[in-house]
C-alpha cells in the first residue's frame, strides 16, 4: 500500500469510528424517543398533546429547554470541579432565602438569590483557605440553612403560602416574569461559559497551574459559584430545591460517560438536559405525573443508558484483548501508531485502529495483518 | 561592578561561570507555613541563560522556594525581583495579572490527574500556549506547529490524541514538560522533573534539557535529587536545606563535603 493509500485507509477507519459514535449517540435518542412514543400509545396522545397549545404549556416547554441548557452547561463545572453538593446546598440555602420572603411577605427572588450566593461564597472561601474537607462545610451549610427554613415556616401564620412549590416546584405554573427571568439568565450564564471555557478548562485541569499562567483563579472561582447559584435560584420554583440538583448533575454525568474532550461535554451535556426537558414534559402531560419529576426520571434513563453503552467504558475492556502485542488503548478519533515503546509485534512499527484491524508499517508500505481480537 | 565581584566571591563564583544580569533576585526571603519555618533568609540572583540545580533532603524547602517564585506561597519576609518587576508579599498580584507570568514556565513536582479527566495530551500541551488562557484570542497555525513540535521533543508525538489520564506517571511527566516548553519561556523551572522516568529517558531528558539551554539560551532552574544528573548540566548548585548551605560549582570537591555534611551527620 503507497502512503495516499494509507492516508485514505486510515480517513475512511477515521469515518468509520466517527459514524459508529454518532450512531450510538443517536441511538440514545432514538430509544429514548421511541419509549416517549410507546408509552404514550397507551395514553389518548391527540388530546393531550393538544394541551401544548396553551401559553402555559409554551413557558413551561421554554422554562424546561433553557433549564435543561443551563444545567447542562454549570452541571459540567461542577462535575469536574468535584463540587457536585454544592448546588445540594445553595438548592437548600435558597430554599431558606424563599422562606424568609415569604415571611416578610417580599417578592422572594433577591432573598432567594443573596441566600444561595451567600452560602456558595461561605464555601468558597472556606474551600479556598483549605482548612476543612468540602462535604464537611456543604454538610454544615446544607443543614443550617434547612434549619433556618423550618425556623422560618414556624413564624407562618397562614401555612397555606406557597412554600411547597419551592421544595417540589412546578414547572408547569412558571409565571412570564419567571419564564423570561430564566430565559435571560440562561443566555448570559452559557454564554459567559462558553467564552470563559478554556480557562475554566485550565483551571480544572490544575488551580497552580492556571495561577502561573496568570489566570485569576480566585475570580474565576467566585464566578462560577455566583454562576451557580444563579442557575438553582432561577430554576427553584420550576423544578425545586430537591430536582434542580438532577439538572446539574445527570446530563453531565450522562455526556461525561461519551467524550474526552471537553468542548464535546458541554455540548453534549447541554443536549442530554434539553432532551430530557423536553421528553420529560411531553411524557409528564401525557401521563399526568410530576413535571419536574418526569424530567429528572427522562435524564436519569439518558444516563443510564450512556453509562451502559459509554465508549469509555467499552474502550477500556479492549485494552487487553485489543492486540496479543501492544495493550494499547486507541484513541477517540486518530489512529495509533505503535513504535519503540511498544513491545511485540516483532519490534516492528504498526498501526492498529479500534476495530482490532492491524497494519504493518515497513517504509512506505502498509499491510493488513487482520483481526486479532481472539487474544484475551 | 565592586558588588558584582564581591557577590561573586560570596558565591564561590568559577570563572567560567555564568556572567549574566539577575534575572530574578531575591532579597532576605523568610517563607513560613504556620509557624513552622520553611526558608530562612535566602539571598539569591539568579543570573539570565544560567543552568542553577538546586538540591537538598526532603522537606528542606525547594518546592517552597519554587512556590515563592511563582507567586503561589507568600513570603513572611523579605523581595523578591523578577525580570525587574517585583513581586510582593501578597502571592502575586490578582487583578494586576504580572507580565513575567508569560515568561515563566513551571514543571510541578508531583501530579495526580484523573484518570477521566476531559483532555486529550494535545490539549494539555495546549495550554502552554497564550491563547488558552487568554479570553479573545484564537489558537494560530503557529500554536500548532509549536504544540506539535514540543510533543515530539519529549518523544510524546504518537500519543497526541490520548486522554491525558490513560498514561503513566513518567508520560503524564513528560507531557507537563512539553507544556512548559509549549510556552516559550525564558525561565524554566522544573521541580524532579526525572522523578517518575525511567534511567533512560531521564537522562534524555537531561541531554535535552542541557541543549534546550545551550541552544535557545533559556535560564533553567532544576530541583533534582540526583546530583549525577544535575551535574550534567547545572553552571551552578545550591545546596539548601532551609537557606542557602552552599552554592557553586556542581564539580567542586567542596559541594560533595558539603552534601555528605548535610545528609549523613545533621
Ligand atoms: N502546605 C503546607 N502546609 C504546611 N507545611 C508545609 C506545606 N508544604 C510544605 N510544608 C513544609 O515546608 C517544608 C518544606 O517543604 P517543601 O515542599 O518545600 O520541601 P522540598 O524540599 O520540596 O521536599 P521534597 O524533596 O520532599 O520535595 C517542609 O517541612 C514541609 O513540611
Ligand atoms: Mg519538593
Amino acid at each position: 500500500m503507497s502512503e495516499n493509500q494509507l492516508e485514505a485507509n486510515m480517513q475512511s477507519t477515521k469515518e468509520r469510528r466517527y459514524f459508529s459514535q454518532g450512531m450510538m449517540f443517536f441511538g440514545t435518542i432514538i430509544v429514548v424517543v421511541t419509549m416517549v412514543v410507546v408509552i404514550s400509545m397507551l395514553g389518548d396522545i391527540g388530546e393531550k398533546l393538544s394541551l401544548f397549545s396553551y401559553a402555559f404549556m409554551k413557558r413551561a416547554l421554554v422554562a424546561s429547554i433553557s433549564i435543561g441548557v443551563m444545567g447542562g452547561t454549570v452541571g459540567v463545572l461542577m462535575l469536574l470541579k468535584n463540587m457536585v453538593f454544592y448546588g445540594e446546598a445553595i438548592a437548600h440555602s435558597s430554599f431558606a432565602g424563599a422562606s424568609l420572603a415569604i415571611l416578610l411577605n417580599i417578592n422572594p427572588f433577591g432573598l432567594v438569590l443573596s441566600f444561595g450566593i451567600a452560602s456558595a461564597f461561605g464555601i468558597g472561601y472556606v474551600n479556598n483557605k483549605q482548612l476543612l474537607k468540602n462535604d464537611v462545610i456543604i454538610g454544615i451549610i446544607f443543614t443550617f440553612t434547612m434549619a433556618l427554613a423550618i425556623i422560618f415556616t414556624s413564624y407562618f401564620i397562614n401555612y397555606e403560602t406557597n412554600i411547597e412549590s419551592y421544595i417540589f416546584g412546578n414547572v408547569l405554573l412558571t409565571t412570564r416574569e419567571n419564564v423570561i427571568v430564566i430565559f435571560v439568565a440562561t443566555v448570559g450564564i452559557t454564554v459567559t461559559i462558553f467564552i470563559l471555557r478554556r480557562p475554566l478548562h485550565y483551571i480544572m485541569f490544575s488551580e497552580e497551574m492556571a495561577r502561573v499562567a496568570g489566570i485569576p483563579v480566585k475570580i474565576y472561582n467566585y464566578l462560577f459559584l455566583i454562576l451557580a447559584s444563579l442557575v438553582i435560584t432561577v430554576s427553584l420554583k420550576a423544578l425545586g430545591a430537591i430536582l434542580v440538583f438532577a439538572m446539574l448533575i445527570t446530563p453531565a454525568a450522562a455526556a461525561y460517560q461519551w467524550t474526552f474532550r471537553f468542548e464535546r461535554l458541554l455540548i453534549l451535556s447541554i443536549m442530554f438536559g434539553v432532551l430530557s426537558s423536553i421528553t420529560g414534559l411531553i411524557m409528564s402531560t401525557l401521563f399526568e405525573w410530576g413535571s419536574g419529576a418526569t424530567i429528572v426520571f427522562m435524564s436519569t434513563m439518558i444516563f443510564l443508558i450512556s453509562f451502559a453503552i459509554s465508549p469509555k467504558r467499552r474502550s477500556k475492556t479492549n485494552v487487553s484483548s485489543l492486540c496479543r502485542f501492544c495493550s494499547k488503548y486507541v484513541s477517540e478519533d486518530e489512529w495509533e501508531v505503535c513504535s519503540e515503546d511498544c513491545f511485540g509485534f516483532g519490534g516492528k512499527t504498526h498501526l492498529h485502529d479500534q476495530d482490532d484491524n492491524i497494519y504493518l508499517v515497513s517504509g512506505n508500505s502498509t499491510k493488513e495483518e487482520g483481526e486479532c481480537d481472539d487474544h484475551g | 561592578m565592586i558588588m558584582d565581584d564581591i557577590s561573586r566571591q560570596v558565591a564561590n563564583l568559577p570563572d567560567h561561570a555564568p556572567r549574566g544580569n539577575p534575572i530574578i533576585t531575591m532579597k532576605n526571603v523568610v517563607v513560613a507555613y504556620g509557624d513552622q519555618v520553611a526558608l530562612w533568609n535566602i539571598n539569591l540572583d539568579i543570573l539570565e541563560g544560567e543552568y542553577l540545580g538546586i538540591i537538598g533532603p526532603n522537606g528542606s524547602g525547594k518546592t517552597t522556594l519554587f512556590k515563592v517564585i511563582l507567586g503561589l506561597k507568600a513570603m513572611n519576609n523579605g523581595s523578591i525581583q523578577i525580570l525587574g518587576q517585583s513581586l510582593h508579599g501578597d502571592a502575586g498580584n490578582l487583578l494586576k495579572g504580572a507580565s513575567w507570568k508569560d515568561k515563566i514556565a513551571y514543571v510541578p513536582q508531583r501530579f495526580t490527574i484523573d484518570r477521566n479527566f476531559p483532555a486529550r495530551v494535545w490539549d494539555i500541551v495546549r495550554m502552554g500556549r497564550a491563547p488558552s488562557h487568554k479570553v479573545f484570542s484564537r489558537f494560530t497555525r503557529e500554536d500548532k506547529e509549536q504544540v506539535m513540535r514540543c510533543l515530539e521533543v519529549v518523544g510524546m508525538e504518537n500519543f497526541s490524541n490520548r486522554p491525558i489520564g490513560h498514561l503513566s506517571g513518567g508520560q503524564q511527566q513528560k507531557v507537563l514538560i512539553a507544556k512548559a516548553l509549549a510556552k516559550e519561556p525564558d525561565i524554566l523551572l522544573l521541580d524532579e522533573p526525572t522523578s517518575a522516568l525511567d534511567f533512560k529517558i531521564a537522562q534524555d531528558l537531561i541531554d535535552l534539557l542541557g541543549r534546550l539551554h545551550e541552544k535557545e539560551k533559556l535560564t533553567i532552574i532544576e530541583i533534582n535529587h540526583n546530583l549525577r544528573l544535575l551535574r550534567d548540566n547545572c553552571e551552578r548548585l545550591v545546596i539548601l536545606n532551609k537557606t542557602i548551605e552552599w552554592i557553586g560549582d556542581p564539580n567542586d570537591p567542596k559541594a560533595d563535603e558539603k552534601i555528605n555534611e548535610i545528609f549523613f551527620h545533621q
